[in-house]
């Protein structure tokens, strides 16, 4: 099969089309391939494969009438067409392939309690059995407090969950019990439609700028389609993807059976077309811009069919939450002139500030890498009303849009 | 060709706008956004209907304001693991028939 992209276009809306047949009892996956003949693959042709758990009809086997009347199947998959492209049957039976979960995902460093800690490991809060990703560092605009950047149904999962809340590392579910508390929740964004929140460290341990594996987050971008992105996450580790999408709402069910509408998302598929871009248990990740790890998303849901990711748009984020990127890295830190441990905030009294509106949707936005490159500049009344800090002093009015 | 300008996308957010008006509330669909197409017959972004699968669709225009409007097949949940979903991997995503 050469790779003829508008057949693979017009196929993948016939197997859109065919979804309906995965409700059936029998079928257990859907593709695009060679149908399967006696003497093996016949690459002369391409059609649509229903892989069936048994094909019934044969001779000496169940026939079709008695599967139906059994609700062993409910369709006559042959002669079947959608869209011009056959339908071929094949046999074929997939199983989970199934871990012990007490077995050696725990064993990953990122399951572990770390000291100091950094993005990309195990978190929760102490109610709920479960982990997902501590994102990174951030700090607090009006207090200048060290905080733990997440999603709310990570740092949260309850509707009626109050600022104090203990945060563990390792997250309960990889082991954490009260020992580990690291910070307490402080506030969230979903009122603002958006599934993030932060904890305010509590110093028993530090937290660096590092995403595992990848580096330190070296500021805020703004995603665009086609861009080239990764994330370091507590159960798919580091994984790449391209950007599919960008300014979507989702409607996304939560707890309770309580679906909630998610703003500026951010959608992200594999950078092959093959392989896990995200997995349970990554929720809370950072997506960086691949090269400059700057942040452009937090990651917060996904799907396995097709494989996708969503993340939240970064600054849409931060300025819900009234936060900064951390984006210094440990060593420069430690290198800067006593005095303050944070040079250039002068920490007020504790308070805890109210969540910030979400801002609307900036309309900037650059070209896209397959058209001829032409630099956009803002109109003066399209600047965005919040300019931000990237924490090295500059503002993101400042830079030029590739 | 049009390049992706500021009034570009000031039209494809109100377009999108739009639909999440008349659909996001809709069981079926779970994600409008605006990207590439999935089926590559436009050089321009469109706007993406995410619709899940099994349930009846809502009719969804072809087009908004000019912007073109394409499906999607997404079906989208939080991923936060609860009880060790996330270390088990299947062949592929559907359960065991």
């Amino acid at each position: 099969m050469d790779n003829d992209l508008a057949l693979r276009a017009r196929a993948r809306l016939a197997i859109h089309k065919s979804l309906w047949l995965l409700s059936d009892p029998n079928v257990g996956m859907l593709d695009f391939g060679f149908p399967e003949r006696d003497d093996g693959l016949c690459t002369d042709e391409v059609t649509i494969r229903a892989h069936v758990n048994r094909k019934y009809g044969r001779s000496g086997g169940i026939s079709l009438e008695a599967a139906v009347a059994e609700g062993r199947t409910q369709v006559d998959l042959s002669g079947m067409q959608i869209d011009g492209f056959k339908i071929d049957v094949i046999e074929g039976r997939y199983l989970p392939h199934l871990w012990n979960w007490r077995q050696p995902q725990q064993n990953s460093q990122r399951a572990r309690r770390l000291d100091p800690m950094v993005g990309g490991i195990s978190i929760s809060d102490a109610n709920h059995n479960s982990y997902g990703t501590l994102g990174g560092k951030v700090i607090d605009r009006a207090s200048g407090r060290e905080m733990i950047l997440s999603n709310w149904h990570v740092l949260v999962g309850s509707w009626t969950a109050r600022p104090g809340l203990r945060i563990y590392q390792p997250g309960r579910l990889d082991g954490g019990t009260s020992s580990d508390m690291v910070a307490e929740l402080t506030r969230h964004a979903m009122a603002a439609g958006i599934d993030a929140a932060v904890a305010t460290l509590t110093g028993r341990r530090e937290l660096i700028n590092d995403q595992l594996g990848i580096g330190p987050v070296t500021g805020v971008d703004l995603a665009f389609p086609g861009m080239r992105v990764t994330k370091s996450g507590r159960a798919s580790e580091r994984t790449s993807g391209i950007v599919d999408a960008v300014d979507g709402v989702a409607s996304i069910p939560y707890t309770g059976g309580i679906t909630r509408m998610i703003r500026h998302v951010v959608t992200i598929v594999p950078a092959r077309g093959l392989g896990d871009v995200s997995r349970p248990g990554d929720s809370g990740s950072f997506w960086l811009s691949e090269g400059s790890n700057r942040a452009i998303g937090l990651h917060f849901a996904g799907s396995d069919l097709p494989e996708r990711a969503l993340a939240i748009d970064m600054q849409q984020v931060l300025d819900a939450l009234g936060v900064d990127l951390v984006t210094r890295a440990a060593a420069e830190i430690r290198a800067a002139p006593t005095g303050t441990a944070w040079p250039g905030f002068t920490p007020a009294p504790p308070i805890t500030p109210p969540v910030r509106p979400a801002q609307p949707p900036s309309p900037m936005r650059p070209s896209f890498p397959w058209q001829s490159r032409e630099f956009y500049e803002p109109e003066p009344d399209e600047m965005p009303m919040s300019t931000y800090s990237n924490g090295n002093g500059r503002h993101h009015d400042d830079e030029a849009y590739p | 060709m049009s390049t992706m300008n500021s009034a570009w996308w000031k039209r494809a957010q109100a377009a999108r706008d739009q639909l999440v008006a008349s659909l996001i509330d809709h069981p079926a669909v779970s994600l409008i956004d605006i990207g590439l197409d999935p089926e590559q017959r436009s050089s321009e972004p469109v706007i993406r209907v995410h619709l899940r699968p099994s349930v009846e669709p809502p009719p969804i225009p072809e087009e908004v304001d000019g912007i073109d409007v394409r499906i999607v097949a997404g079906a989208y949940t939080p991923q936060s693991d609860v009880e060790g979903r996330g270390r088990q991997r299947s062949s592929h995503d559907s359960e065991e028939r």
